[in-house]
């Protein structure tokens, strides 16, 4: 059994007027996965992230690698890097000085590392963040996380504004050159699509509660969905399905659960893809 | 620390090429500057003037110019860092960056006391280095252009003079640092507080204090406490105490040796006022470093 990287028991973070943008959410993040936390705006995300990362105060309890990030988040950011999205490194850090920085405060950091990752890039030590990129600019925020020696990478939209060739390079370094099986990301982004195929695990979240949490493999037998013929609707309908939309003019449903040998010759049966799902999820839920 | 300490000479550039211009605008100044302008001012005195001047009222007098040579780069610094600390935990909080900031293993109290150091330490000694060119450099230059004339006199170097001066204006800086504490420890709590806006925070509260005081009680105590603790340091250094207008060299040279024998900060150390002021330091500190750790603006 190996140690969570986080395990969160009823989190809950109120705000003035009964507002609570974490609402006894509770999950756990095992070393050697990469968990895509997804929900709407507004349905705590950041604020989950912000909770790990010890930027919030928060109700309940919470242990990121062994420590509490209200208590110990000082000693916590050694092993946690986190990048927010593109905007936050400040335009006028030079490269040569952001490289300087995080050596100077980072126990962590092999610098030697960074400057391989940036040589590969175009991205001249000698330029300042406002001069780069967007895409540059998270290139560069990806050498510094990838050359420190982390075990948590918490990711809040990362490739937010980035176009597609920027973002395909991102997570295809995520996965080559950082991740492995000590090492856990935590991902929200609202490109369910794209990180679709490096999850290993996936949580929903609505108004602040976890509302699924599972492994990406067991999807496949947890969730189908049918492409009902128009004939055999009404059948389809009695399994109860928690959602269902107009395709084309056909009917979609979405199972949870339910075997696909019972849904057997009532149309098409296919896995929902993670977009499917999500906002089926959430509409369903919402009715 | 030091990494810290330089990241803010990273953003803050102004910290120390302000002070570097000044002073390289004083040595310029004396040097390029019209010949007479010095002699001229002395002349006025006349005759009478070279009388009263005796070689020790020299001496002193050496010892007042090298001083008020640190004057304009004090002045200068003052303002950079004033700015300085009012922007130090806002725009990072602005521009998103203190995300990026709170990235990395740095606590909160190491960060804010960066910011400290910087504007009570490392910005006055750099203005202390400086001041010691300074001085030489404008000194020579004057020198230059009184030999020759009756007031050569002025132009004689005291090597030890110059050095005692100078080790008082560095135990002068460390006092003032002390004394400031409260102000810089102010500055950055409003930092850390304001949403937007930093510089109407920092000057219309005050500005709001007083006016009501004066309406509504016709004195003026919160301007005389702020006044106090502006330049209160200066006052009992013998500089901006009201001086009664002197007639004749004699008395005028007599104020300026007296003032020489005033350079000395030290004696501050005794004030009680100075000792509360480094505890509300100490509190407006911590209040900075708690609302930077939890404010939540992002």
């Amino acid at each position: 059994m190996t140690t969570p990287v986080i395990e969160a028991r009823g989190l809950v973070k109120a705000y003035a007027g009964d507002r609570r943008a974490l609402d006894n959410a509770s999950f756990t993040i095992q070393p050697g996965r990469i968990v895509g936390l997804i929900g709407p705006n507004g349905a705590g995300k950041t604020t989950a992230l912000k909770a790990i990362l010890g930027l919030t105060p928060f109700e309940g309890e919470l242990n990121v690698l062994g420590r509490d990030p209200r208590r110990q988040r000082d000693d916590l950011m050694q092993d946690v890097c986190f990048i927010a999205d593109v905007a936050v490194l400040p335009k006028w850090l030079r490269v040569r000085n952001a490289l300087d920085f995080v050596a100077g405060v980072h126990p962590k950091f092999k610098r030697e590392r960074a400057e391989e990752f940036l040589r590969k890039t175009d991205i001249r030590l000698e330029s300042r963040v406002r001069e780069l990129s967007r895409g540059m600019v998270t290139q560069l925020h990806l050498a510094l996380i990838l050359a420190i020696d982390a075990r948590l990478l918490v990711l809040d939209e990362p490739t937010l504004g980035l176009d597609l060739l920027y973002r395909r390079a991102f997570y295809d370094t995520l996965l080559n050159d950082y991740f492995d099986e000590q090492r856990a990301i935590l991902v929200t982004t609202h490109q369910i699509e794209e990180i679709e195929n490096i999850l290993t695990d996936v949580m929903f979240i609505q108004h602040g509660r976890i509302v699924l949490d599972t492994p990406v493999e067991a999807l496949a037998e947890r969730f189908v969905q049918l492409v009902a013929a128009p004939a055999r609707l009404a059948d389809a309908r009695a399994l109860q399905p928690f959602y269902e939309r107009e395709v084309f003019g056909r009917t979609a449903l979405i199972y949870d659960g339910v075997e696909p040998a019972r849904l057997a010759g009532m149309g098409e049966l296919r896995t929902p893809s993670l977009a499917d799902l999500f906002v089926a999820r959430m509409q369903g839920a919402a009715k | 620390m030091i990494t810290l300490m330089r990241r803010e000479l990273w953003e803050h550039r102004g910290l120390w090429i302000a002070p570097l211009v000044t002073a390289a605008l004083i040595v310029l100044a004396t040097v390029l500057g019209s010949s007479q302008s010095g002699a001229m001012t002395i002349s006025m005195q006349g005759h009478d003037f070279l009388q009263s001047l005796t070689a020790d009222r020299q001496t002193k007098f050496f010892m007042v110019f090298v001083a008020a040579m640190m004057v304009p780069q004090l002045v200068v610094a003052l303002v950079v860092v004033f700015f300085y600390l009012l922007d130090s935990l806002y725009s990072e909080r602005k521009d998103r960056s203190i995300l990026f900031w709170k990235s990395m293993p740095v606590s909160d109290a190491a960060t804010v006391g960066s910011k400290a150091l910087v504007a009570l330490v490392l910005v006055p000694l750099w203005v202390w280095l400086l001041s010691l060119l300074v001085s030489a450099l404008a000194f020579a230059g004057i020198a230059m252009k009184l030999s020759g004339t009756p007031y050569a006199l002025l132009g004689t170097w005291h090597t030890g003079a110059w050095l005692a001066v100078q080790g008082l204006l560095l135990s002068n800086l460390l006092v003032a640092a002390l004394w400031y504490a409260p102000i810089a420890a102010a500055l950055l709590f409003l930092s850390a507080f304001a949403r937007r806006a930093v510089f109407l925070w920092a000057m219309v509260p005050p500005v709001l204090v007083m006016f009501v005081e004066q309406v509504a009680f016709g004195t003026e105590r919160f301007a005389d406490f702020l006044q106090y603790r502006f330049i209160g340091f200066f006052n009992s250094l013998g500089f901006l105490t009201n001086r009664p207008k002197l007639e004749g060299a004699d008395a005028q040279i007599g104020m300026i040796t007296t003032m020489a024998g005033k350079l000395s900060a030290l004696p501050q150390l005794a004030n009680v006022d100075l000792w509360l002021g480094l505890a509300a330091a100490a509190a407006l500190g911590y209040g900075a470093i708690r609302l930077r750790r939890y404010r939540d603006d992002t």
